[in-house]
């Protein structure tokens, strides 16, 4: 990412630079343990190796100081005393924290000159205690007491004895021994109680413990030798190292035992061998060897031969199943559409969908949906679609007993008679002349032939057409203008205004045109049934139209009567 | 130079916790002093049209040098006001300029170290040498704009978060 920033304002809080060092340690720490543990075992064997090699190599050296000192001593006379000079150091060593390698040169130089047992093992305790006390090693002070054990005593100044030359001449060995012992008494003791002290025992104790491995492995070498033959088994060390470390790698296929076998005791059983010995040239012959690694190869081929096969069939059987799991699906797909196409020739399932598509009610809807449910076996629609037809039904039944509650309502039928009879009175009032309405079509239910009252099937109510007609005397072509009562001057042939006009009935004096003709109201129905205000709407339309064509309501000069 | 600030985190803390309101005015309010030099910053870098013949994208190219797309570039040049994580040297920044891109960069900063390649004539030739600041912080387009402001994004961002702090602190004084 580009560094092109400018940092406005900043704070420094410092937790980067720590935060980035803990990270680091942290990581590194994290590199180191993934490290150790990818090498661990490989680390390890490395370093086993090379401890058994030091090991071996202690041993080696122990062996030789032992042998030299025995040597010595047998040389001395003091063959015998091996053993009790060999335990006597073993325990000095423990006691002092020093090792053994000092020990034994010590001891042997005193035995030199003492050639005593018991004069040695006293004045290597002194020698300790004289060099913890004057810092001096184990060494020089033997060596300084060794020669002071034969009359010379030029070194004992550096031991700190508080003599001079002229009292150390007169003294004898045994004198200064005193005072040496008198000076440096409990010096070893409070030494080794002393944290250094504590870390020689601990080296002693290593030291110890390598030379016993040393043994041990040296020991084995010889047995893989097959002949005892330590030359032939220190050339085996390399090979035994990368045994123990392909031991190492597969920890869990040996046991405690074979470890004790292999490093401790020295003693190893052919098993253990076996298992350890895994390169050419361990003690077998070639032959021998090359038949053992192709049996292994074979074993390892072999091996792996199978799990490619247990691989290979296991492979083959997720395949097989995934195969049936996609045939089982594509058949059942298959099904589906079979059955999808197949409803298409199904008859009831056709009708059912056309009636579905026609008017419906939702009564019958709903039947035929649940019908269809049922032939599809569609469980749940069904179910939820009874239960809708059932309260469907339940209502329906609700409303018929709500209905059946309702009282009759009079028939309109028998108010008819009156409302004509009503409608004639008033319109002969308006018009001042009877009016006689006649209706063939008006439907009496008192009347025979008619419904009546009470019947049992009700008809139906059809939609009433009125066409009123207006019978009127049509208008009388005066071919004759009558003279007199002529309320123009002239009959005719003057110069009024109705000159040869034809004169309205109303203003002729003579004929039928003296009164004013009565207005015929004839009222068709061609429906069944005609309710009062259409009647009286159809009967005002009437008069209306007449009116407009300019027939008379009242006659000249007559004022309508109103009630 | 970034401007050192003391308390600023903590400062935005305690808005946040106790008057969010005036958490939400202080961003705000940085922001009103860093955009003009964003908006001068984008305006100095090159428009489609002016970008250097060779430099620009081109298709079935498999080279690896980034070229110059002026509108990813503008796009590339803007203000953060939220704080940091901290850099190595332990700082958080409280308010920043970024041009982000690869090509901006190189724009921006082309011909500090070699002054005489082609590349660098080129652009001198077509854009003038139009490189202000000093030392790290010369450039062409961010660094240019930002030497021009001369401070003053800067200043507003102080004082931005000055008032905030005193606003805080008027409101948190208990009176009775």
């Amino acid at each position: 990412m580009p560094n092109i920033l400018i940092d406005v304002a900043a704070e420094f809080t410092g937790k980067r630079a720590f935060d980035q060092a803990g990270k680091s340690t942290t990581g590194l720490e994290k590199n180191v343990k993934k490290l150790a543990s990818a090498f661990g075992l490989a680390f390890s064997t490395q370093r086993v190796v090379a401890y058994g090699k030091a090991s071996v190599k202690a041993f080696a050296e122990d062996n030789a100081a032992i042998i030299v000192l025995r040597q010595n001593l047998k040389n001395l006379g003091l063959a015998y005393e091996s053993t009790n000079a060999e335990t006597f150091i073993g325990n000095l060593e423990k006691q002092t924290g020093i090792l053994d390698d000092e020990l034994r040169p010590a001891y042997a130089k005193l035995a030199k000159v003492t050639l005593s047992t018991a004069k040695t093992q006293e004045l290597m305790a002194l020698a300790v205690d004289l060099a913890r006390s004057n810092g001096l090693d184990l060494t020089t002070v033997v060596t300084t007491l060794s020669r002071a054990y034969i009359g010379n005593n030029r070194g004992l100044k550096q031991l700190n004895i508080g003599l001079s030359d002229a009292e150390l001449k007169t003294k004898d060995f045994a004198e200064i021994q005193a005072i040496l012992i008198k000076q440096s008494q409990g010096a070893g003791k409070a030494y080794i109680e002393t944290f250094a002290g504590s870390i020689d025992k601990l080296a002693v104790a290593s030291a110890n413990a390598k030379e016993v491995i040393g043994e041990g492995l040296v020991d084995l070498f010889a047995d893989l030798a097959g002949n005892g033959d330590i030359d032939q088994a220190t050339s085996n060390i390399n090979e035994f190292s990368t045994a123990i470390g392909t031991l190492l790698k597969d920890l869990d296929k040996f046991t405690f035992l074979d470890f004790v076998a292999t490093f401790v005791t020295g003693s190893i059983t052919q098993e253990t061998f076996d298992k350890l010995n895994r390169q050419p040239g361990g003690g077998f012959t070639d032959s021998q060897n090359a038949a053992r690694l192709a049996a292994e190869k074979k074993a390892r081929a072999d091996a792996k031969a199978a799990a490619a096969k247990l691989a290979a069939e296991k492979k083959a059987a997720k395949a097989a199943a995934a195969a049936k799991i996609a045939a089982d699906k594509l058949a059942a797909a298959n099904a589906a559409k079979l059955a999808k196409a197949q409803s298409i020739f199904d008859m009831d399932k056709i009708q059912i969908e056309a009636a579905l598509k026609g008017k419906i009610s939702a009564d019958e809807r709903l039947r035929l949906e649940l019908q269809r449910a049922i032939l599809n076996e569609d469980f749940d629609l069904a179910d939820k679609l009874q239960k809708r037809l059932e309260a469907s039904q339940r209502a329906t039944a609700a409303l018929q007993g709500t209905l059946a509650a309702i009282k009759p309502v009079p028939s309109p039928f028998t108010e008819w008679i009156k409302s004509l009879e009503d409608i004639s009175k008033t319109l002969s009032k308006i018009l001042g002349t009877p009016i006689n309405m006649t209706s063939s079509s008006i439907m009496n239910p008192n009347q025979p032939g008619g419904p009546g009252i009470g019947a049992a099937t009700p008809t139906p109510v059809t939609a009433t057409v009125v066409t009123p007609t207006v019978v009127n005397p049509l208008p009388v072509v005066v071919t004759a203008i009558p003279t007199t009562n002529m309320p123009t001057t002239g009959t005719g042939t003057g110069t009024g205004p109705f000159y040869g006009q034809e004169l309205p009935w109303y203003m002729r004096s003579s004929g039928a045109a003296s009164s004013a003709p009565e207005i015929t109201v004839n009222v068709t129905n061609t429906g069944s049934v005609i309710m009062q205000d259409e009647f009286v709407t159809a009967v005002s339309d009437a008069v209306t139209i007449g009116l407009g064509q300019g027939l008379k309501l009242t006659p000249p000069g007559s004022l309508p009567a109103f009630e | 130079m970034p401007v050192a600030v003391k308390g600023g985190l903590a400062l935005r803390k305690a808005l946040r916790q106790y008057t969010p309101d005036l958490a939400k005015q202080l961003p705000k309010e940085m922001a009103i002093a860093l955009k003009p030099i964003v908006k001068a910053a984008r305006g100095y870098a090159p428009s489609e049209s002016e970008t250097l013949s060779n430099w620009k994208p081109r298709a079935m190219s498999e080279a690896r040098f980034p070229t110059y797309n002026a509108s990813m570039v503008k796009r590339g040049i803007g203000y953060k006001t939220t704080p940091s994580k901290p850099n190595r040297r332990g700082f958080r920044s409280l308010a920043r300029l970024f041009n982000n891109t690869a090509a901006g960069a190189i724009y921006e900063t082309a011909g500090r170290k070699t002054p005489d390649s082609r590349f660098v004539q080129n652009i001198n030739n077509k854009y003038g040498s139009s490189m202000k600041g000093k030392g790290k912080l010369e450039g062409r387009v961010l660094y240019r704009a930002y030497e021009e402001d001369q401070g003053k994004a800067q200043t507003g961002v102080l004082k931005a978060i000055e008032k905030a702090k005193v606003k805080l602190n008027q409101r948190a004084s208990v009176v009775g």
